[in-house]
């Protein structure tokens, strides 16, 4: 019984995990499948459909615009969230939860209800649906991110620190080109993966912000709607490796700065001189 | 570069500005509070203020020289069809019934990851729980399409065990669509639980079961109050991404189960003419949704405040 | 003769935040070369002082001197005195020699000047070869040095330390007075040292100015603040003190007879310490350190006497800190040597040496305040 209870837990997340990684690994094997439809089992295997996806005109194109779009929006959620999360940490008190309110306030949003609003917001401003007006709702919905990543390296930071720079002379641009910016630099490169990721992977907001052009969400998204060929899943998969390479990087990046920060302190902290 | 800007600093009107700057606290603040300001006027109150406008219009775009129309209509047009108001109950009891399976899930993943495996993996485990979730709602509908379709990975398996009445009807279904939303909301179930259970002292647990708590008394009486807030904040961000979703119940769910962000997005997809009836059900929508979170976060809070007199 | 131009000169300087009065009415004047504390209890204006000092606090009046220039309206990255802060504000971003090179590289320096002056100051820190690490791979006192390397590399017309040696552990702490006051003496600079440790300002400043509430007490050098407190909060907050409360009765030329709680004694007029002199029907206190206080009754000269019980015994190994509860109820400290004591009895008399007291006369004005 306890020996049960003990297997019990390890038990439980290992299929936890089976269930996360299953379909993603079936999917893959999929995309060997030497057949234009998708079924079980596969007797015959090919790697056609992983080399034809690469060359098809559609995919690339909406492939090179996820990704137009992912830089454009993330570059401007940064320049935004970084003064955002300024103007927060200046601000105490009732002020200050307001504007906290405000800045996450796109995060509890129903996705649709967001992309609808800004669907309509776009219109009034007469910017056309497409690159930019995707790239503007992926920047909304990421801002309160950058904004959380910020401050939360921003409150870590030793106020005497900016005071000490110009107590040694620095002006306001360089305390903040030498000292903010550099501390910050880990929260801002982890901001910048996330929000690249974030874009990357929006279906919604592509897709009632986006024009002719398709992200490639949308695009998979329409495709799955008229069939599946092994094709979508050989796609799929290399874009699934893809994305979660990066994201482990961006993961391990951020861990490994903020960890490797700690480990020398305590490794050396006690070391008399 | 700081070489350059330590030279500017030579030109007097340079170091005028800077002056300025260091001693006009209004001055910094306006520089700082400019680009936020604008930003979140312009994209978080806005959109919700002009949606709200528009759920009023007769109709919209307004025809040019024409008067606007203010009517209540589309509210009550929410009402008046039983189609809408079932999708709008069946999407909050989906979302809440989902909400409810991914904590049950969750919660033991959570646990053993911070508090049972060994603390030299725990950081690996989480890493791999976390991984496939760097990728989009659409590749995982569809990863899940390749299951459970009538072809799929389950049916061939289940045949192949000599299952007679093969293949079942695992896709376009309830049970299918939580299975795949479950895959898609447990990583923000799963941040805030960890992080919750991570902070309980393992020193507790230690000194409840020397003063003789069993098992179980450990885990009710420390464990799950200790990690209240967790569960909180997981079933609050779980709940808004279900009510939310657009894409994964039109891949997954069946035709009959429509949800009612469905609803609202194929107003929307339609011809600008029914914004503001799509307007206006996504008010009551966000509206309802925050209401329900608000309710249900104060009752979990008032609560804990009980508990703690 | 020209007269000296101070490092350091505070005229009027006074801050307040709200009603609370931070900085009130400070003077100050610091001659170059000079190792001055400021200590007094936390909340006291001293690390506000230190700030406006440096143009990270603004005054509300006054102004502020360096050698001898006014510097009250100059930005903070402009002005020539640089300061150690109390959590060193290391950047941790930047390696010790980009630390130390910081404030060379803002007024322009060359690269190889910069260079030069760092290995100068690392030399003087004794951290010759640990340039290229970063902050975070220093021991707590390591990076204290670097702090302090840090503001000397830009050669400051003064040196301000916020309580740069509270985060240390006692016996690091010591050899950081120790080594602070050794550099200050070979870099020959002007140290404006803050602290609320007394032990610490005592042992290496050249002058203590005492705070309290915004002011400073007393300005003297530290034997004199010990041994002669101008004001009761001094006498307090340096060391223990007894003290008793008193009426002057009459003041016969080198002498006054004083009324303290129900006795008479006669005390020598020189020991007055608060600068006013005593005259009758004024209101003084008298301050007797626990040490002053001994067993041994047979000294010569006046003495003031008084018996009692011991009701607590505090051991120090070389000390023993007892409690006497005198006949008419208030309590006495008194810190004597163990052999003196005898066991088996706990009533004992001790007195203590006129010349080993102080008399304060209490300001009526200030106290109202």
């Amino acid at each position: 019984m306890n020996k049960l209870r003990r297997m019990a837990l390890p038990g439980l997340f290992w299929l936890f995990v089976a269930y996360l990684f299953l379909p993603l690994i079936v999917m893959a094997a999929m995309g060997f499948r030497d057949s234009n439809f998708v079924a079980f089992p596969i007797h015959s295997w090919t790697t056609q459909w992983y080399r034809e996806v690469l060359f098809d005109r559609d995919i690339l194109a909406s492939l090179w615009l996820s990704a137009r779009v992912a830089l454009l929006s993330t570059v401007i959620s940064i320049v935004v969230g970084l003064p955002v999360a300024f103007l927060t940490a200046r601000t105490s008190g009732l002020l200050r939860g307001a504007l906290v309110a405000l800045v996450v306030l796109p995060a509890f949003l129903p996705v649709v209800v967001s992309a609808i609003a800004l669907r309509i917001f776009i219109g009034r401003i007469g910017l056309e649906t497409g690159m930019v007006a995707i790239a503007f709702g992926h920047a909304v919905a990421s801002m309160p991110f950058v904004v959380v990543m910020v401050l939360t390296r921003l409150n870590s930071m030793s106020h005497n620190m900016a005071d000490a720079a110009r107590n040694l002379g620095a002006d306001e641009v360089i305390v903040l080109v030498r000292i903010v910016l550099p501390y910050l630099s880990p929260a801002l490169l982890g901001a910048f993966m996330f929000c690249m990721l974030l874009s990357f992977e929006d279906f919604v907001r592509s897709f009632f912000l986006g024009g002719f052009e398709q992200t490639f969400p949308v695009l998979l998204f329409s495709r799955l709607r008229f069939g599946f060929d092994p094709g979508l899943a050989a796609i799929s998969t290399i874009i699934l490796i893809a994305t979660t390479g990066f994201g482990l990087y961006a993961e391990r990046f951020i861990r490994t700065r903020r960890l490797g920060r700690d480990t020398s302190l305590s490794a050396t902290g006690n070391t008399h001189d | 570069m700081t070489r350059l800007l330590v030279g500017l600093r030579r030109f007097p009107p340079y170091r005028a500005l800077l002056e300025l700057y260091s001693r006009s606290p209004l001055l910094r603040l306006l520089l700082v509070a400019f680009i936020p300001v604008v930003w979140i006027a312009a994209t978080n109150i806005t959109p919700l203020l002009q949606m709200i406008e528009i759920s009023f219009y007769e109709q919209y775009p307004v025809r040019q020289g024409e008067p606007i129309e203010w009517t209540l209509r589309h509210y009550a047009a929410f009402f008046e069809r039983s189609l809408y108001i079932t999708a709008f109950v069946r999407s909050f009891v989906f979302a809440s019934l989902a909400t409810i399976v991914t904590l049950v899930i969750v919660f033991p993943v959570a646990y053993y990851i911070s508090k049972v495996a060994p603390k030299s993996a725990s950081t690996r485990l989480l890493l791999l729980v976390i991984a496939p979730f760097w990728v989009s709602e659409i590749i995982r509908s569809f990863a899940w399409i390749v299951m459970l379709a009538n072809r799929g990975a389950v049916n061939s398996f289940l045949s192949m065990m000599g299952l007679p009445g093969t293949p079942f009807e695992l896709l376009y279904n309830n049970i299918s669509l939580t299975i795949g939303v479950v895959y898609l909301t447990s990583l923000y179930m799963l941040l805030p639980l960890y992080a919750a259970l991570e902070k309980i002292d393992d020193n507790l647990l230690a000194a409840a079961a020397n003063l003789g708590a069993p098992a179980r008394q450990r885990f009710t009486r420390i464990v799950l109050p200790l990690s209240r807030e967790g569960i909180v904040a997981g079933c609050t961000l779980v709940f808004l991404l279900v009510i939310g979703l657009y894409a994964m119940p039109q891949l997954l769910g069946g035709p009959n189960n429509t949800l009612f962000a469905s609803t609202i997005g194929q107003i929307f997809a339609k011809a600008g003419d029914s914004w503001p009836l799509g307007s206006a059900f996504s008010i009551i929508l966000t509206g309802s949704a925050l209401a329900y979170v608000g309710l249900f976060i104060a009752l979990f809070q008032r609560k804990r405040r009980g508990g703690a007199a | 003769m020209t007269e000296t131009v101070p490092a350091i000169e505070l005229r009027n300087i006074s801050k307040a935040y709200g009603a609370l009065r931070v900085i009130d009415d400070v003077s100050l004047r610091v001659e170059k070369g000079v190792f001055i504390t400021l200590l007094g209890p936390s909340g006291c204006g001293k690390s506000t002082l230190l700030r406006s000092i440096v143009g990270l606090a603004q005054p509300d009046s006054g102004q502020i001197l360096v050698d001898g220039n006014d510097i009250t309206n100059a930005v903070a990255h402009n002005r020539p005195v640089k300061m150690v802060f109390q959590d060193y504000a290391l950047f941790p971003h930047m390696t010790v020699a980009q630390n130390i090179g910081f404030g060379c590289e803002m007024q322009g320096m060359s690269r190889q000047a910069i260079s030069e002056r760092c290995q100068e100051l690392l030399d003087l820190i004794r951290l010759p070869d640990l340039g290229g690490r970063f902050p975070d791979a220093l021991s707590g006192g390591q990076r204290q040095r670097v702090a302090l390397a840090r503001a000397l590399a830009p050669d400051p017309s003064a040196l301000l330390l916020d309580e740069p040696l509270g985060a240390l552990d006692l016996k690091l702490r010591q050899d950081m007075q120790r080594e602070l006051k050794s550099i200050q003496r070979r870099t020959e600079k002007t140290f404006v040292f803050v602290t609320h440790d007394q032990e610490e300002a005592m042992s290496m400043s050249d002058l203590v100015a005492v705070m309290n509430k915004g002011r400073i007490e007393q300005l003297d050098a530290p034997q004199n603040v010990y041994a002669n407190p101008a004001t009761e909060f001094v006498a307090n907050f340096v060391g223990a003190a007894n003290l008793f409360r008193a009426h002057v009765i009459a003041v016969d030329g080198d002498e006054a007879k004083l009324e303290v709680e129900g006795s008479e004694w006669i005390v020598p007029m020189n020991r007055v310490t608060s600068g006013h002199s005593l005259k009758a029907g004024d209101r003084a206190t008298v301050v007797i350190r626990p040490e002053a206080l001994t067993t041994d009754t047979t000294k010569a000269g006046k003495a003031i006497r008084m018996t009692g019980k011991v009701t607590e015994q505090t051991y120090f190994g070389d000390r023993v800190h007892l409690h006497l509860s005198l006949a008419n109820g208030r309590s006495v400290l008194i810190d004597a040597r163990p052999q003196s004591l005898r066991p088996g009895v706990d009533e004992m008399t001790v007195e203590c040496a006129a010349s080993d007291m102080a008399i304060i006369v209490r300001d009526e004005r200030a106290e109202q305040s």
